[in-house]
């Protein structure tokens, strides 16, 4: 993504240190070995870091999960509204009562 | 990024609504009692400095465009370099004659310390006005550094190839030697008697020169106490030296490269930082006065109470960011270790520290440099009374705002940071649960020491 275009950022998509404990399915990456714990966190990290190399199949399944995880981020931004609301009128209702 | 403008000016006038809120309140804290400001209690106080940061988690946790988050981060322009004169010969003179001069005024000047170039160069100069240069501007301490100019100089003089620095000795010696240099600084009068600062700037330039003859220019790199602490504020700068230039690029934004924090000493070294300038304004707080008087009169020795209570804290704070990291694996659905997750979000918490010394500092810096320039003026017959500059009202509720500033300039940062390590977005944020609980503890801490009146302390 933002990787090599800054000597920098030396980022790179090798595994770095991950454990996976004993009894835990891991969904390894097919091209860099990281384990992950959900099979579309790798449908993800396949499609994010390594397009220039995934086959057709995975950019498709890249497609659906990165979609379906937009829905869900909505649905996560109206939570954060939420607490957003709740912290705003909780200090506000504290400082009425308090001074 | 045109495109972006529009939410970005939101988040900009979002964030300074909340800053400014706070500060408002901090104003109200601090002043009680003024006339016409609103008294607002203590507790209440801390809590609105822990849900600014909370509540500018929530809004930082909505942006999750992940082509926005990386253009931020990336943005970069290359600037000309710096004449190698510069910094090759001018900037280490610079550095030679500094030290030179705060050895010969230290022993020898007026004992009087507002006085005394020594004494007002190296805490008003150096480690108040110098250090706010490293975080605001960019680490220039590479260049001017008078030690590392003396182990360059003979290494070219006489060519012999330095023995290796041990890879296994990492940051380690930089760890023990900030604690060090700190506790001293913290238990000896070594801003009130120029004598003993001389002998204490002597004493750590022969450590770190003779280190450097030893390890060659690698020490500074690594183990340097001194140079590590400039590097890690450098992080936070807008400018950086790189190869074809000098780089600009917005403050914090140095802190998502990876290359920041490399190993667990790393980590250490940048929660030690954070917790040495936490340490320093914690025992001039009246309840550290109250806490230390109680144990010495049951019999400890001062020395030891200062000791333990250092070395307490420190081990706290190590524990309990190795504690948010252990969290963050759960809550961020994810196979790193905690170790490798420590690495990589231990950078956005020098925003903090930098955050934490400008506002500790600031005041400091501006009211005391009236007798630094009248001294550097006339070092050798600086006036009989030095003056001090008087400072407006508003200062106090801009040093609350730092702090806020640097909590918040770290929650972007982790937040950039997260969105690199983590494949699904939801995953970032959720990973950065256990971190953010810490700092918003962690500003209600520091906001209260910055808040509480200021005391000598006790039995120093």
């Amino acid at each position: 993504m933002t990787a090599n275009t800054d000597p920098q950022h030396d980022r790179t998509d090798a595994p770095p240190e991950t454990d996976v404990p004993a009894g835990a399915t891991a969904h390894g990456c097919p091209y860099c070995d990281r384990p992950f714990r959900r099979e579309d966190q790798r449908t993800l990290h396949v499609g994010l870091s390594h397009y220039d190399r995934m086959t057709e199949a995975e950019e498709a399944a890249f497609r659906e999960v990165y979609s379906a995880e937009e829905e869900e981020l909505g649905l996560y931004r109206l939570k954060l509204v939420g607490a957003l609301v709740v912290v705003y009128f909780g200090m506000l209702l504290l400082y009425a009562v308090v001074t | 990024m045109e495109r972006h403008r529009p939410r970005r000016l939101v988040l900009a006038a979002f964030g300074t609504l909340v800053l400014a809120s706070g500060t408002a309140l901090a104003h109200g804290g601090s002043l009680r009692g003024e006339a016409g400001t609103i008294a607002v209690p203590a507790w209440l106080f801390l809590l609105t400095g822990g849900a600014a940061v909370g509540a500018s988690f929530l809004l930082a946790a909505t942006v999750t465009d992940r082509r926005y988050i990386a253009s931020i981060d990336d943005w970069h322009r290359t600037l000309r370099r710096f004449p190698v004169a510069v910094s090759r010969y001018l900037a280490p003179l610079l550095g030679l004659v500094g030290v030179g001069a705060v050895l010969w005024f230290g022993f020898t000047g007026p004992l009087a310390p507002l006085r005394n170039l020594a004494v007002l160069v190296v805490w008003v100069g150096w480690w108040a006005g110098f250090t706010m240069t490293t975080y605001l501007v960019g680490n220039t301490w590479r260049a001017l550094n008078p030690f590392r100019a003396l182990v360059r100089w003979v290494y070219t003089l006489r060519p012999a190839s330095p023995r290796e620095y041990p890879q296994r000795l990492g940051s380690w010696p930089a760890v023990v030697g900030l604690l060090a240099l700190v506790f001293t600084e913290v238990v000896l009068p070594l801003a009130d008697d120029p004598r003993l600062l001389a002998t204490a700037v002597t004493g750590y330039g022969l450590a770190t020169t003779v280190a450097g003859l030893v390890f060659g220019e690698s020490w500074f790199e690594r183990g340097d106490p001194v140079s590590r602490t400039f590097a890690a504020f450098g992080a936070v700068a807008p400018l950086v030296r790189s190869d074809d230039g000098v780089r600009l690029r917005l403050p914090g934004m140095g802190l998502t490269d990876s290359s920041v924090v490399r190993d667990r000493s790393d980590v250490v070294f940048v929660v030690t930082l954070l917790w040495v300038t936490t340490y320093d304004g914690l025992v001039t707080t009246p309840l550290w006065g109250d806490v230390a008087t109680t144990v010495v009169e049951a019999g400890v020795p001062p020395l030891a109470t200062y000791l333990v209570a250092y070395l307490l804290g420190f081990g706290v704070f190590v524990g309990v960011y190795e504690l948010a990291a252990r969290l963050a694996r759960d809550t961020g659905e994810t196979f790193f270790t905690p170790a490798a997750l420590g690495r990589r979000f231990a950078a956005p918490l020098l925003a903090i520290a930098a955050g934490y010394h400008l506002a500790h500092y600031l005041s400091y810096f501006v009211v005391l440099s009236l007798p630094l320039s009248q001294v550097l003026a006339n070092p050798s017959a600086p006036p009989l009374n030095p003056q001090r500059y008087g400072l407006p009202g508003f200062v106090s509720g801009l040093e609350l705002a730092f702090v806020l500033l640097g909590h918040l300039l770290a929650i972007w940062v982790a937040h950039s940071t997260a969105y690199d390590v983590f494949p699904s977005r939801l995953q970032a944020v959720r990973s950065q649960y256990p971190f953010i609980g810490v700092m918003v503890v962690y500003t209600m801490v520091s906001l209260w020491i910055v808040a509480a009146p200021s005391l000598t302390p006790p039995y120093l």
